[in-house]
C-alpha cells in the first residue's frame, strides 16, 4: 500500500500571497471597469463592429472554457483510467476546471449586448441553438465537478468518486464538442462549416488544459515550498506533448480537407498565405511557437529535464492556443462572406472586403478580468480548502505501486483528514 | 472568543440599530412627485386595474404583438406614452414624463425606453377613431402618409376588380 | 375561400383609418377625437392566415439610385452616426461585377426572410424567429445581444446596436445591445398596408425594380411575375428558401 497523500491548505499569510491576491483583484477590477464602460457607451467603444461581431473577449472566453474542460483531464486520468499517480492531483484539477469555466463564462456574459438580461438567457430556450445547449452543458459541468470534488474530499463519499468521475469525463467531452460546434455548425461561413472543429476543440482543450494545469501546479508548489517530484512533472509534460501533437494532427486534417475543395482555395490562401496577421499568427504563433517549439522542449532528452524549460513550454502552448483561437474566431469573420460566387462585390456595408480588426483596450481589460477571476478563485480556494497535497516528491508518489481500485478510497480519504 | 470583545460587538450592533431606528423615525411621510396630467379624459382600463396590472397587460400585449402581429393599441406602450407623456418631454424633467417619474419614485427599474420611443411622435396627438388604421399615434395629420393610405386603398380597389 | 375575407377586412380598415385621418385634419387643433369605450376596440387581426410576404427585385431595372435605402432608414428611424463600422444598415446597395465578363450591376440586399432562417436556429433565447406570415424578426424583449445570429446569417443582413439610442420612432423600437434587421415594415403590414417603405420608394423615386406581395397567393403580382420570369435566391445552395427573390442575377 502506498503512503497516504496528505492535503493541506496553503498558509496564505505571506506578502507574496497577498501581493498575488492584490494583483488578481486589480485584474478583476479592470474587467469590471471594462464591462461598466461597455454598459454605458455600448459596444461602440470596442474594436468589434457589424462585421467582426465576436472579438478578443471571445478569444479569451473560449480559451478559458476550453482550458477548463481540459484541466479536468488529470482528475479523469486518475478516476476513469485508474492511474493512481495522478490521484493526488485530482482535487486541484477539478478546482481549475470550475474556476476557469467561471472566468470564461463571466467574460461571455459581460460581453453580451444586454448582460442585465442574463435571467432571460436562463428562462427562454431555443433548443435548436447550440448556445442554448451550451448553457446547460456549462452549468451542468460546474455542478458535476462540484459534486465530484465533494466526493473526492469528503471521506465518507470517497467510494462514489469514481462513477462521478466517469460522468464528469463524458460530460466534458460533450461540452467541448458543444463549444467546437458553436463554429462547426455555422453553414454560412467557409472557415467554420466543418464537423472536424469539434474534435479539434477537444484536442485543443486537452493541450491547453494541461498547460494551464502544469503552470498552476508548479507555481503553487514552488510558492508554498512543497516538494514536486520529477516523475509527476515528467508524466504531465509528456502528456502535454502528446496533446499538442494531436492538435497539430487535427489542424492538418482540417486544412488539407479544405485545400482539396477548389471552392475553399481562396479562403485557405487567406488564412495560410496572404491574410496579413492571420497567417502570421497561424504559422509563427501557433505552429512554431505554440506547437513545434514546445514539442522540442518537452521531448528533448536534455532540455526536458529542466523545470524552467517545461514551464516555458507550457507557457508557449498557451500562447499558441490563444493565437490559434484568434485565427479561428476573428480570421473566420474577417474573411468576407461569399454571397455572390464568381462576382466582385462592394457596398457601404463592407461586402467583399477583408475586415480589419483592432482589439481595443476595453476588450483586453475584459479578457484579463476573466483570467484574473479564474485564478483569484483558485488562490482563495487553496487557502481555505485542502486542494493541494503537502508532498508530491518522487518518494511519496510511487508509480511502481500499481494499487487496485479499492485502495482509492483510503488514499483520497486523507483529503478530508 | 474573549468575553469582552463579544460585549463590544453587541454594543456596536445595538448602537447601529438605534441609529437606524432614529433615522427612520425622522423621516416625514413621503410626498408623491408631481405628475403630469394625462391628456385623455379616461384611461383604457379602470384606474385600479391599470395601477396594479399595467405591467401584466403590457407584457401580454408585447408577446401577442411581436409574435402574432395581434395588436391592441389600447394595451400597447405606445398607448401609454401617447396619453401620459408630453410630446416635449425630457428625461431631465420628470414632471413631463409620467412613466419615468412614477418608476423613479417607486424605485422600480424598467428598460422599456431603452428601445421604445419615450414620447409621442406627434405634438398634435389625438386618439384615432380607428386605432388600427394608419392614423394611429403618429403621422396623424401627415399629408404624406394620408396620400399613401389613399393610394394603397385605390390599389387594393383596383386589384379586386 | 376563407382567405378571401382578410383582404376585405384590411381594406375596410384602410378606409376607416383614412377616414379618421381625414376627420382629424378637419377638426380644429386641440380638439381631441377620443373614443368613448375601450371595450369596443377589437384587436388587429394578426398575421394573415396562409400568407408569406416577400419581395421580388429585378436587378436589371435597379440602377445607381439609393431610394430604397434612404426610405427604409427614414421609415424606421435608422440614423447614421458617421461611424461606418458600427452604423446599422437594414438594407444596402451591393455592386456586383462578374469576374469573367466584367458585367456589373447593383441590387439592394436586406434580410431575406428565409423559410429556414439560420439566425432563428442559432438564437439561444428564441428571440430571432419567423412569424407565421414568413417575416423574420428579432424579439427585442428577449434578445440578449450575443450576436450569434450575425455569425450565422449568410447575407450579413443584421446589425448590432453599438450605442445608446434616443428619439426612436414609436413604431420601430430599437435600442442598445440588441440585434436588428429589416422587419419587412411589419408595422405597415400589421395595419393592413400591402407595401414596404423600400418598395414604395423604388416605385416612386427609383426604377420600379421591386415588388412586394404574398408569395403564397398565385394571383398576386409577385407570384405572377415569379411564375412568368422566374427569380433566384442569393445563396440558393444553402436551401434556406428566402422570401426575397432576384431577377437578372
Amino acid at each position: 500500500m502506498t503512503t497516504k497523500t496528505h492535503f493541506r491548505e496553503i498558509e496564505g499569510r505571506s506578502g507574496g500571497y497577498y501581493g498575488l491576491l492584490a494583483l488578481l483583484v486589480i485584474g478583476i477590477g479592470l474587467g469590471i471597469i471594462a464591462s461598466l464602460l461597455k454598459g454605458t457607451y455600448g459596444h461602440y467603444i470596442t474594436g468589434m463592429d457589424n462585421q467582426i461581431v465576436w472579438g478578443l473577449p471571445h478569444v479569451f472566453a473560449i480559451f478559458l472554457i476550453v482550458a477548463a474542460s481540459g484541466a479536468l483531464n488529470v482528475a479523469s486520468i486518475a478516476s476513469v483510467f485508474g492511474r493512481k499517480l495522478y490521484k493526488p492531483l485530482a482535487p486541484l484539477s477539478g478546482l481549475l476546471a470550475i474556476t476557469l469555466l467561471a472566468g470564461g463564462l463571466a467574460i461571455l456574459v459581460l460581453d453580451l449586448g444586454r448582460p442585465d438580461r442574463l435571467i432571460v438567457a436562463m428562462t427562454y430556450y431555443n433548443f435548436k441553438s447550440i448556445f442554448a445547449w451550451n448553457i446547460f452543458l456549462y452549468t451542468g459541468f460546474m455542478a458535476i465537478v462540484l459534486v465530484y470534488l465533494w466526493f473526492l474530499m469528503e471521506r465518507r463519499m470517497n467510494r462514489y468518486s469514481t462513477p462521478v468521475g466517469y460522468v464528469a469525463f463524458v460530460w466534458r467531452l460533450i461540452l467541448t464538442t458543444g463549444t467546437g460546434s458553436i463554429f462547426g455548425f455555422l453553414v454560412a461561413r467557409e472557415t467554420y462549416d466543418a464537423a472536424i472543429l469539434a474534435p479539434l476543440f477537444i484536442a485543443l482543450s486537452f493541450s491547453l488544459g494541461m498547460a494551464v494545469f502544469i503552470l498552476t501546479l508548479m507555481a503553487a508548489c514552488r510558492w508554498t515550498n512543497r516538494p514536486l517530484g520529477d516523475v509527476l512533472i515528467g508524466r504531465l509534460k509528456n502528456l502535454m506533448g502528446v496533446f499538442v501533437a494531436a492538435v497539430l494532427y487535427f489542424v492538418a486534417v482540417y486544412h488539407v480537407t479544405n485545400l482539396y475543395a477548389t471552392r475553399l482555395h481562396d479562403v485557405e490562401a487567406f488564412m495560410l498565405l496572404h491574410g496579413g496577421i492571420y497567417p502570421l499568427l497561424f504559422w509563427f504563433g501557433f505552429i512554431l511557437l505554440g506547437s513545434l517549439l514546445p514539442l522540442l522542449m518537452v521531448f528533448h532528452p536534455a532540455w526536458s529535464k529542466s523545470r524552467a524549460m517545461i514551464a516555458s513550454a507550457a507557457g508557449l502552448v498557451i500562447v499558441g492556443g490563444m493565437a490559434q483561437l484568434y485565427v479561428i474566431i476573428i480570421g473566420g469573420q474577417a474573411y468576407p462572406l461569399d454571397m455572390f460566387p464568381g462576382y466582385d462585390v462592394s457596398s457601404t456595408f463592407f461586402d467583399g472586403v477583408v475586415m480589419a480588426y483592432t482589439p481595443s483596450m476595453v476588450e483586453f481589460m475584459l479578457g484579463i478580468g476573466g483570467v484574473a477571476l479564474a485564478f483569484f478563485l483558485v488562490v482563495v480556494a487553496l487557502k481555505f480548502l485542502r486542494f493541494l497535497p503537502e508532498n508530491l516528491s518522487d518518494e511519496k508518489i510511487d508509480p511502481h505501486h500499481g494499487g487496485t481500485q479499492r485502495s482509492e478510497g483510503t488514499e483520497t480519504a486523507a483529503a478530508g483528514a | 472568543m474573549p468575553r469582552r470583545i463579544v460585549h463590544v460587538r453587541l454594543m456596536l450592533a445595538g448602537l447601529l440599530l438605534a441609529a437606524a431606528a432614529l433615522l427612520l423615525a425622522g423621516c416625514s411621510p413621503v410626498e408623491a412627485p408631481q405628475m403630469m396630467e394625462a391628456r385623455g379624459d379616461q384611461c383604457v382600463e379602470p384606474v385600479e386595474v391599470i395601477r396594479r396590472d399595467h405591467m401584466t397587460i403590457l407584457k401580454a400585449e408585447k408577446d401577442r404583438a411581436v409574435n402574432l402581429g395581434v395588436r391592441n393599441p389600447d394595451h400597447s406602450i405606445r398607448g401609454c406614452v401617447n396619453c401620459h407623456v408630453s410630446p416635449t418631454a425630457s428625461r431631465d424633467d420628470p414632471a413631463t414624463h409620467f412613466c419615468l417619474n412614477c418608476h423613479t419614485f417607486t424605485a422600480v427599474r424598467m428598460d422599456c425606453f431603452q428601445c421604445h420611443a419615450d414620447k409621442p411622435a406627434n405634438e398634435d396627438y389625438r386618439h384615432a377613431l380607428n386605432p388600427h388604421g394608419p392614423a394611429h399615434g403618429f403621422q396623424l395629420a401627415d399629408s404624406k402618409s394620408l396620400a399613401r393610405d389613399m393610394e394603397a386603398i385605390l390599389a387594393l380597389e383596383g386589384q379586386e376588380q | 375561400m376563407s382567405d378571401e375575407r382578410t383582404p376585405n377586412l384590411s381594406r375596410r380598415q384602410f378606409i376607416t383609418g383614412a377616414a379618421a385621418a381625414v376627420a382629424s385634419l378637419t377638426v380644429a387643433p386641440g380638439v381631441f377625437l377620443l373614443k368613448t369605450s375601450s371595450a369596443s376596440i377589437p384587436d388587429s387581426p394578426g398575421t394573415k392566415p396562409g400568407a408569406r410576404w416577400g419581395i421580388l427585385i429585378d436587378s436589371n431595372k435597379c440602377g445607381d439610385c439609393n431610394a430604397c435605402v434612404t426610405a427604409c432608414h427614414e421609415e424606421n428611424g435608422v440614423k447614421s452616426l458617421n461611424r461606418p463600422r458600427t452604423d446599422a444598415q437594414w438594407i444596402r446597395k451591393v455592386e456586383i461585377t462578374d469576374r469573367a465578363t466584367g458585367h456589373s450591376r447593383s441590387l439592394p440586399v436586406m434580410c431575406q426572410h428565409c423559410e429556414h432562417p439560420p439566425c432563428a436556429d442559432v438564437c439561444p433565447t428564441g428571440a430571432s424567429f419567423r412569424r407565421a406570415d414568413g417575416i423574420v424578426l428579432v424579439n427585442k424583449h428577449t434578445c440578449i445581444g450575443c450576436r450569434y445570429c450575425m455569425m450565422a446569417c449568410p447575407y450579413k443582413a443584421r446589425s448590432f446596436i453599438h450605442e445608446p439610442l434616443e428619439d426612436q420612432l414609436p413604431h420601430a423600437p430599437r435600442g442598445k445591445g440588441t440585434v436588428e434587421s429589416c422587419t419587412l415594415c411589419v408595422h405597415r403590414i400589421d395595419r393592413g398596408e400591402r407595401t414596404t417603405a423600400c418598395v414604395e420608394a423604388c416605385r416612386k423615386d427609383g426604377n420600379g425594380a421591386m415588388v412586394f406581395g404574398n408569395l403564397n397567393d398565385p394571383d398576386s403580382e409577385i407570384s405572377r411575375r415569379l411564375a412568368q420570369y422566374g427569380g433566384v435566391a442569393i445563396r440558393a445552395d444553402l436551401g434556406l428558401n428566402p422570401g426575397v427573390r432576384y431577377q437578372g442575377l
